[in-house]
This record gives structure tokens, sequence and C-alpha cells, in this order.
């Protein structure tokens, strides 16, 4: 199962966030992500680039560390908005 | 109603299929006005031609002509007969001159006949002697002088009345011609008048004549324009929307909107892509094309477009001579090398031959010497083995003086070697030198000339072919996911619009196009990738994420919709029929007007799962009046503008992020 936008993911670590924008770069995919609160309130200070794992039918997401990595998604993630 | 309502629905995926920013309505009320606009245009245009040569008709020049005709004729009726009268006049004084001159002439010989004769007595006064004769011829004389003074004051009032009768000839005869003149012209005038008279076109205004042209012409071009306007309306599939509404919901006969679907097929049928079926197939496209636009835009951001590294002619001369260089170099330093092991004695090891040598020849001088002194020591008696001695000795020698030469030999390869290395040195890698700076020269005054031009170091032309080139990529991407977001292939719409309409279409709708572009052709999206930019890779091979695991996802919800009342009042079965939120019905996206507007609106539900429950025309049948209700909803949601607002608020979070990040490190 692929991530899709505008949707809410609640991770394993109970964190949850919502799915602003995708992009594909590398033959991966990355999502932009928001944190979202137990009331589903968008916490905007909570801003991250996750990469889309999928194991058969398991979906994990990473959050992208790599300083280059996440200018290069920025820019065209940004320039998707 | 249910059945009007599915048309209107997939004539509504038609549409979206076009991907259109107009408005049929806005396009409807465009077409009004431009055809009120086309008609005053036209009515304008024929009463300047109907009256443009009655207004332009200048009848009072026509008039004053006719005038000037008859008082022309008169005028040339009077100078004709005072012409004659002047002719008579003259003829009349030509005569009178021809008396008089004959008259003056008689006078003149008679004049001379009494100069003759009083000459002539005068001349026989001198010769006579004769008193009484003298005073005959004397009287004479004196008779003839009177009779001849007499004739002088004669002559001299005929010649007056000559003269006069002359100076009145030509005063007529300057008259006349004065007269002809003025006549020549007068006729002139008359024919020229009388031309104009025979030819209505000379009275036209041709000024205004050409400002109503001029119009004309203004208001063709206008018509023309706003005609190609009309024409572009007509072909807008919201526009042909708006009619083929029109005819499904005045229930007339459906067949009434077959031309207005067939254009809109027709137009449907050629968006890229849409033919293609929505399966991996386009999916796998899609990951290629945006692979390699995101691969090409990243390369193009590293590129300086600095114009010495730019593709040019300058730059193949450059790369060449800098080849070229590495080669001299190169062969330079080889050279170097072996001059170098030429004179350190690394190639044949002259030195230590030479030892060598000398030891030998010390060895066997020494020898020579032991013969020597054995020689001397043998007394002569002993014959033979003094001669066996002798012959010993001289071979010795010999092999003494063979040694010298052959160490002299290698002295002479050395020096040989050394003159070479020498000649080396001196003129092939001078050559090489020469060539190495030659060539840096030339480079150095490439780099200057490019560095010297005024356009300044970009190569503006290189720049704007990337740009082009990534303008195509991202166009594809666009189109790939324009194509995504419908379930099914417009050819599947039609069947189901054929079926609800009870008309055929696909008779009239070019169906080899279709079946030509039902297939995907792959494009090489390799040659916009870089040996730093990933492979591209299919769906399928995922190989890479094996090693990797992050937070596993546990449940993703899409974004709760919140309710929204209908919007279109002309669809009543909404509120009558109970709404099924939980059944989430198929919702398109709003058209992207860019890729990048695609799937970003946070406030639009989409479900991905309802299109793939979507496979059959069945099932898109079965839609119920809701999910037509409900997807007029969502377009209306779409429109609104606090998106921007809140992708402002996101770029700036990015921003933030960027920093953040930038602040860790």
């Amino acid at each position: 199962m692929s991530l899709k936008t505008n949707t809410i993911i609640s991770l394993e670590n109970n964190e949850k966030y919502v799915v602003l924008n995708e992009t594909m770069y590398g033959g991966v995919k990355y999502f932009l992500v928001m944190g979202v609160d137990e009331n589903k309130d968008i916490i905007p200070t909570n801003v991250a680039i996750v990469e889309e794992i999928i194991d058969g039918s398991d979906t994990y997401v990473d959050r992208v560390k790599d300083p280059e990595l996440i200018i290069i998604l920025t820019r065209i993630l940004k320039s998707q908005i | 109603m249910d059945n009007k309502l599915k048309v209107l629905w997939n004539l509504d995926v038609l549409v979206k299929m076009c991907r259109l920013k107009s408005d049929g309505p806005s396009l409807r009320v465009e077409e009004l006005e431009i055809t009120k606009q086309l008609e005053d245009f036209q009515q304008e245009i024929n009463d300047i031609k109907s009256i443009s040569d009655e207004e332009s008709y200048d009848s009072s020049a026509e008039m004053a002509d006719r005038n000037i005709e008859i008082i022309t004729k008169k005028q040339l009726q009077t100078l004709t007969t005072s012409l004659k009268e002047k002719n008579k006049e003259l003829n009349e004084l030509k005569a009178e001159e021809k008396k008089a001159y004959e008259s003056t002439s008689l006078l003149r010989e008679t004049q001379e006949s009494y100069e003759k004769y009083i000459f002539s007595m005068q001349d026989r006064i001198s010769s006579v002697t004769d008193p009484d004769t003298i005073n005959r011829y004397n009287d004479l004389i004196n008779d003839t002088i009177n009779k001849k003074e007499s004739l002088i004051d004669e002559l001299s009032e005929k010649s007056q009345d000559y003269e006069k009768i002359q100076n009145d000839i030509i005063a007529l005869t300057d008259e006349i011609n004065k007269l002809e003149d003025k006549i020549d012209k007068k006729r002139k005038l008359l024919t020229e008048t009388q031309t104009n008279l025979g030819n209505k076109e000379n009275y036209i205004d041709k000024t205004k004549k050409e400002k109503n042209n001029k119009r004309i012409a203004e208001l063709e071009e206008q018509v023309e324009k706003i005609n190609n306007r009309l024409e572009e309306i007509r072909k807008d599939p919201k526009y042909i929307e708006t009619k083929i509404k029109d005819i499904i919901n005045s229930d007339a006969d459906p067949i009434n909107a077959k031309p207005y679907l067939v254009d809109l097929i027709n137009i449907v049928i050629r968006q890229p892509y849409i033919n293609a079926p929505d399966d991996n197939k386009l999916e796998e496209e899609l990951l290629k094309a945006t692979q390699a636009r995101d691969a090409f835009a990243s390369e193009i951001d590293k590129k300086t477009y600095n114009i010495l590294e730019a593709n040019t002619p300058e730059k193949t001369r450059i790369s060449f001579l800098e080849t070229r260089i590495k080669k001299w170099q190169n062969e330079y330093e080889e050279l170097q090398a072996k001059v170098s092991v030429v004179d350190q004695d690394q190639q044949f090891n002259y030195k230590e031959k030479e030892q060598q040598l000398s030891e030998m020849i010390n060895i066997m001088q020494a020898d020579l010497l032991e013969y020597e002194k054995a020689y001397q020591g043998t007394p002569d008696s002993n014959i033979s083995l003094k001669a066996s001695l002798k012959v010993s000795l001289d071979e010795k020698r010999d092999d003494i003086i063979e040694a010298e030469k052959i160490a002299a030999a290698f002295r002479r390869d050395e020096a040989e070697d050394i003159q070479e290395a020498s000649h080396t040195i001196k003129v092939d890698c001078e050559k090489l030198n020469e060539n190495i700076l030659n060539a840096q020269k030339e480079i150095e005054k490439i780099r200057d000339r490019l560095l010297a031009k005024k356009s300044g170091l970009i190569d503006i032309s290189s720049r704007n072919r990337d740009k082009e080139v990534l303008k195509d990529l991202a166009q594809t991407v666009i189109d790939l996911k324009h194509r995504r977001q419908f379930p099914e292939t417009p050819i599947d719409v039609i069947k189901r619009l054929e079926e609800q309409l009870g008309i055929t279409l696909t008779d009239s709708i070019d169906l080899n196009y279709i079946d030509e572009t039902k297939e995907i052709e792959s494009k090489d999206y390799n040659q916009y990738l870089t040996s730093e930019s990933p492979k591209i890779t299919t769906i399928q091979e995922d190989d890479v994420q094996e090693l990797k695991r992050g937070i596993r996802v546990l449940t993703e919800d899409a974004i709760e919709q919140p309710e929204t009342p209908p919007v279109e009042a002309e669809i009543p079965s909404y509120n009558d029929e109970p709404q099924t939120y939980d059944e989430e019905p198929p919702v398109y996206d709003e058209e992207p007007q860019t890729d990048e507007e695609t799937n970003q609106n946070p406030d639009i539900i989409v479900d991905d799962n309802t299109f793939e429950s979507l496979e059959t025309p069945d099932q898109v049948d079965n839609i119920d009046d809701n999910t037509a209700n409900l997807y007029e909803k969502v377009n209306v949601n779409d429109e609104k503008s606090d998106n921007i607002d809140e992708n402002e608020a996101i770029a700036n979070e990015l921003d933030k992020y960027i920093e953040q990040i930038h602040q860790e490190n």
C-alpha cells in the first residue's frame, strides 16, 4: 500500500502526520508531511520529508536526514506548492 | 432523470479529460457578444459600401465644369472671330505694304536716274566750252535738282508710310499670335473639361473614398479576428459541453447532440496519453518521466552555463588543443626521460663497460709484460720456445690493440648517443616546446575573445535549449499525471454515452487514432540522466528498499471533508436521497494547470480506491445522483482561494526546515 497525499498517517511510534505532497526522486517516493496532534490539529513547526519504504503489505517511512538530499527535495516540493 | 444525470456525469468526465480553464457559460456569453459585434461590423461595412459612391460624388465640381465648358466655348467663338478679323486686317496691311514698297522703290529708281542725269550733265559741262550749251545744261541740272529734291521729300514721306505699315504688321502679327495662344489654351481647357464631364469617377471625393475603404479594411480585419475567436469558442470543449447540456436538458432528440459530441470526442482523444489505460505501464512511464525531469532539473541547477564550458566551436578547438598539448607534453617527457637515461648512462652502462675493458686491457698488458720478460729471459738457444713465446707475445699485442679498438668503439657509440641526446634536446624538445607554447597562446587568445564578449559569460542559447527540454519533460509529467486522474479511457465513457443516449458515436470518431495511441510508447529518458543520477527503475524494482526500514505506518486515513450544502439547484434529487459518504463516490481532482498542482490540495477528498473500484462501465452506471452532487461540491471546494495562503504557509515552513537542517549541520 503506497502512501497518498491528503491523508493522515499514524506511525508505530504514535506520531501522526498529514501527507501534504509527494515527489519521486531517484526512483524513490518522498512525501512532505506535517505533524498533527491527537485532535488532528496541524503542528506547523513539525515539517519533515519522509522516504516511503514498502515491504510486502507494510509501509514504512524514514525521515530524510541527508542535508543535500533535503535541499534537493525541498526545492522540488516547494516548486510544486 | 437518472439517465440524464449519468449522461451529464459522463459528459463532465470527457470535458475534464480535455483539461481546460475556460468556462462554458462565459463562452456562451462571449459568443453572443461576438455575434452581436459581428452583425454590427457587417452592417457598418454594408452601409459604407452602399453609401460611399453617392456620398462621395462632388456635384458642385461637375456643375462648375459644365459652366467652364459653356464659357470656354463662347470665349473660343469670340476669339476665333477676332482672329479672323485680325487676319483679314493683316492681309490688307500686307497688300498696303506691297504697294508702298513698290512706290518707294520706284521713287528710289527715279532719284537714281536723276542723279545719274545730273552727273552726266555735269560731266558734259566740264568738257564743253560753248556757253549756251553750258547754260542749257546748267538749267537742266538745276531743273533736275529741283525735281530730285521734290522726289526726295516724296520718298521720305513714302518711306515713313511704309515703315508705319511694317510696324503695324508686326504689332498685328503679335496680336494674332497671342490670340492663337489664347485659343489653344481655351481649346485645351475645353477638351479637359469635356473629358472630365465624360467620366463621372472624376467627381468622386477620393479622400473620402480612401477613408471609407480604410474603415472597411479595418472592419474586415476585426471581423476576421472575431470570427477566429468565434471558431475557437465553438471548438472549446466547455462550450460544446453547454450545447450538449442544452439539448439533453431540453429533452430534445439526442441525435441533435451527436455533432457536438463527435467534436468533443475528437478533441478528447487527442489529449496526450488519454487513450492509454490507467495501469502499471502508465505509472511506470510517469515514474520514469518524473525521474528524468528531476534529474535534468538538478543537472541544470548545477550547470553554470559559462560560455567557456558551453558546447561551442571554440570549446571544440580548445579541447583539441588541450589534447594536443597533453600529447606533446607526454612526448616531451618521454624524450626528456630518454635523454636522462643517456645522461645518466643508464641505457648501456658505458662506464661499467669501460672499466671492465680497462681492467681487461691492464691485465692483458700485465700479461704482455710477463710474456716479454719470459721472452727476454729465454735463451736464444732455445729456439723453439723463443719462437713460441714470440708468437704468443705478438698475439697478445694484437689482442691489446683489438681491445683498445673495442674500447674506442664503445666511446664512439657513447659519443653518438650523447650527440643524439643533444640533438633531441636542441631540436625535438625545442620543437615540442614551441608547439605547446603556440597552442597555449591560441587557447589564451580564444578565451580572451570569449571573455571580452559584451553579452557576458552566460551561454544563453544552451540555457534556453535546456529550459525547453526541461519544459518538455515537465509537460510529459503533467500529461501523465493528468491521464492518471481518470480510471477510464475516453472510449469507455463514449460507449456508455452511446448506451445512455441511444445513439452511435463510434461511427464518427477516429477509432484508428485511438488504437494507435492506446499503447504508451516509452520515451528514452536515460539521455537526461547523468552518471550521478540514479538509474531509472521500474515500480517492480524496489530492491533498494530492502536494506532500509523506517517507522511502520499503522493507519492511513483520508482527511475528513466538511459537509457542504448542494451547490447546483438544478439537480433536485440531491436533497431527496440519503447521502452515502461511507461509500465514497469517485471524485476527480481538479485538473492541474501544472503537474505541481496535482495532489496538493489537502481540502479535497481523494480516494484512489474509488477509482480502482470503478473498473467496469456498469459500476460507473451505478453511481447515484449523490455522486454527481458531490462531484460538483468538490469542484467548488477546489476553487477555494484559502489554499493559496495555506500553500504559502507550507512553503515558509519548508524554508524554516531547511534553515534548521543547516543549523544542525
